[in-house]
């Protein structure tokens, strides 16, 4: 009799449904609020957080350590949280300057031809950096060099082509050389993030400048694309006293453990794909076409495959930062939102990768709107979008790889790029279309054409797309081509 | 003037089903509450409605991400 009555009390009846609901609204509720800002509320949450980072395997056991010690010093010093953040980043960003392996193998293949350590290009080369960083943003107010604040992005960029040239044209086995092309790569691997940095300079809410230089690589890790921008973004979303800082570390945890579920989910989608049913990944079925060795079944099962598998991992990706920005106390909004829910082009971009979305309209979908076509509304969208989705698209993936021109001639290295003209042109004209489209599918069309056709038209599009959109030394755009036409039988 | 741009975003957020209430201080692009569609509309009407020559200036959007921002513009602009 006592046991059936404490099953049926509130706090300990079984019902996963009850469970769920009061997990997802924990941060409305007042008593997890109050616990949550408590010390030992703090120390439960922040233990919670780094178990379910570890779980998401989207952490090294060093960038975990890292993160930890960081969030820890944080919550034990939070009126030093700047310093902290700024200090841990340096450390990161001199430790692990580059976002992609194509940089990291040439600077260690770089180091060997020179018999050194990649440790003694990749430090100073870093240190130059963030110098160059810190002496931009100040430049940015000097009288004679205030034209770069109107055009920050470009200016850097100017100055980044000047070195990529200097370092192609250096002989290739010279310690000068090899210094050269570690500077580009690490300076191309921050980029934008000295960009927003810029952009802040003339933010409302003023950041100290060595805490702006020193944000080149924050301890969330992430690629070039700056998850959170810089600090005049993140500022935007501090949370202003206890209670909103609990509330944002109760969200915090949610979604790393939502992360670290959706990346359970991926490690099952790739052995259940790989080691079950041998499905290959999309790259190995573009090239076995060419041989003449894939299957159409297999192809088509490969290609929407693809497009499932790559909506998770960058889910869990875009998760697990944002997640760590906002045990910091910065509630920024999440990275991925529901991709599958778009119904048109222009939405899935929103919801896919917010943050790179963000990059391509802040750097260049505005600046084209304000100057071009003001007198033409629709020729006026697509132009910017063009230069978004197009031009701004292809030069963020362009220039990040360039370290295929380290150890190519110019047209080998231009050849690796054929096919993503393919992806970057396909995907503008997509957006383009998108954002002007006349007819737009409306309620009164039908549950069917609504619900239904509108997302299965932006899952087809994007589906499609990502054959072209690999920047891979594998797979010419003449084989990605014939895989299109494999998969309707030509 | 301050209340019609009001007016003006309140209509872009329900036309997109969100009939939220937002404070003058809140973020309305770049926390996502509206996109970028949404942000040229606005630009259209502030330089139409509003005589705003947005290219004249050192073009930031983060001057037209709240409400009090886009009150301030119209202001220095009148």
């Amino acid at each position: 009799m006592a046991s059936t009555e404490t099953l049926q009390s509130p706090e300990i009846e079984y019902s996963p449904l009850k469970w769920r609901r009061a997990w997802l609204t924990m941060d409305q509720n007042p008593v997890a609020i109050e616990f949550a800002k408590t010390n030992f509320g703090v120390f439960v949450l922040h233990v919670g957080f780094i178990l379910a980072l570890a779980a998401s395997g989207q952490f090294s056991g060093a960038a975990l350590v890292m993160v930890s010690a960081t969030l820890g010093a944080i919550a034990l010093a939070p009126h030093r949280r700047i310093e902290l953040l700024v200090g841990a980043s340096i450390l990161y960003v001199i430790l692990r300057p580059f976002r992609i392996d194509g940089w990291t193998a040439v600077v260690n293949l770089k180091s060997q031809v020179i018999e050194s350590s990649p440790y003694l290009l990749q430090i100073p080369a870093v240190v130059l950096f963030l110098f160059f960083s810190a002496l931009f943003l100040r430049a940015m107010h000097w009288e004679k060099t205030k034209r770069l604040a109107k055009r920050p992005l470009t200016s850097l960029f100017l100055i980044w082509s000047v070195f990529l040239a200097t370092a192609i044209m250096l002989p290739k086995g010279s310690l000068i050389g090899a210094f050269v092309w570690t500077y580009v790569g690490v300076m191309i691997s921050a980029i934008w993030f000295l960009a927003y940095a810029a952009v802040d300079e003339k933010a409302k809410v003023k950041t100290p400048l060595i805490a702006k230089a020193g944000m080149m690589r924050p301890i969330w890790g992430g690629s070039s694309t700056p998850l959170g921008k810089g600090f005049g973004y993140l500022n935007k979303f501090d949370s202003k006293n206890a209670d909103e800082l609990a509330v944002t570390r109760l969200k915090a945890l949610k979604l790393a453990v939502w992360g670290a579920l959706l990346a359970g989910l991926w490690f099952v989608m790739e052995y259940f794909a790989r080691d079950v049913f041998a499905l290959p990944t999309l790259i190995t079925s573009i090239l076995a076409t060419a041989d003449g060795t894939a299957s159409v079944g297999t192809n088509w099962l490969s290609l929407i495959y693809n497009y499932f598998l790559d909506l998770v991992i960058i889910a869990v990706w875009g998760h697990m930062i944002v997640a760590v920005i906002r045990m910091i106390g910065y509630r920024i909004p999440r990275n991925s939102r529901n991709p599958l829910a778009s119904r048109t082009l222009a939405e899935f971009w929103n919801r896919y990768h917010f943050y790179h979305k963000e990059l391509l309209v802040d750097f260049f979908f505005y600046p084209a709107f304000v100057r071009f076509f003001k007198k033409s509304p629709k020729l006026r969208i697509a132009f910017a979008t063009f230069c978004a989705a197009g031009l701004g698209n292809f030069l963020f993936h362009a220039a990040r790889d360039t370290h295929v021109f380290a150890d190519a001639t110019l047209m080998e290295g231009l050849a690796m790029f054929q096919s993503t003209w393919v992806y970057f042109l396909a995907l503008a004209l997509g957006l383009v279309f998108s954002q002007v489209n006349p007819f737009k599918i409306k309620p009164e069309h039908g549950f069917f054409c609504y619900e239904v056709l509108t997302r299965l038209n932006v899952c087809t599009f994007f589906c499609f797309v990502k054959i072209f959109g690999d920047i891979t030394v594998e797979g010419t755009l003449a084989e990605r081509c014939q895989f299109v036409l494999s998969l309707f039988f030509i | 003037m301050a209340q019609s741009i009001q007016d003006v975003v309140k209509s872009m957020m329900a036309a997109r089903g969100n009939t939220q209430e937002i404070t003058k201080d809140e973020p309305i692009f770049t926390s996502g509450l509206l996109d970028s569609l949404a942000a040229t509309e606005l630009m259209m009407t502030l330089e139409s409605d509003f005589g705003i020559d947005l290219a004249d200036a050192d073009f930031d959007i983060s001057k037209l991400d709240t409400l009090a921002d886009l009150e301030g513009l119209i202001g220095e602009a009148a």
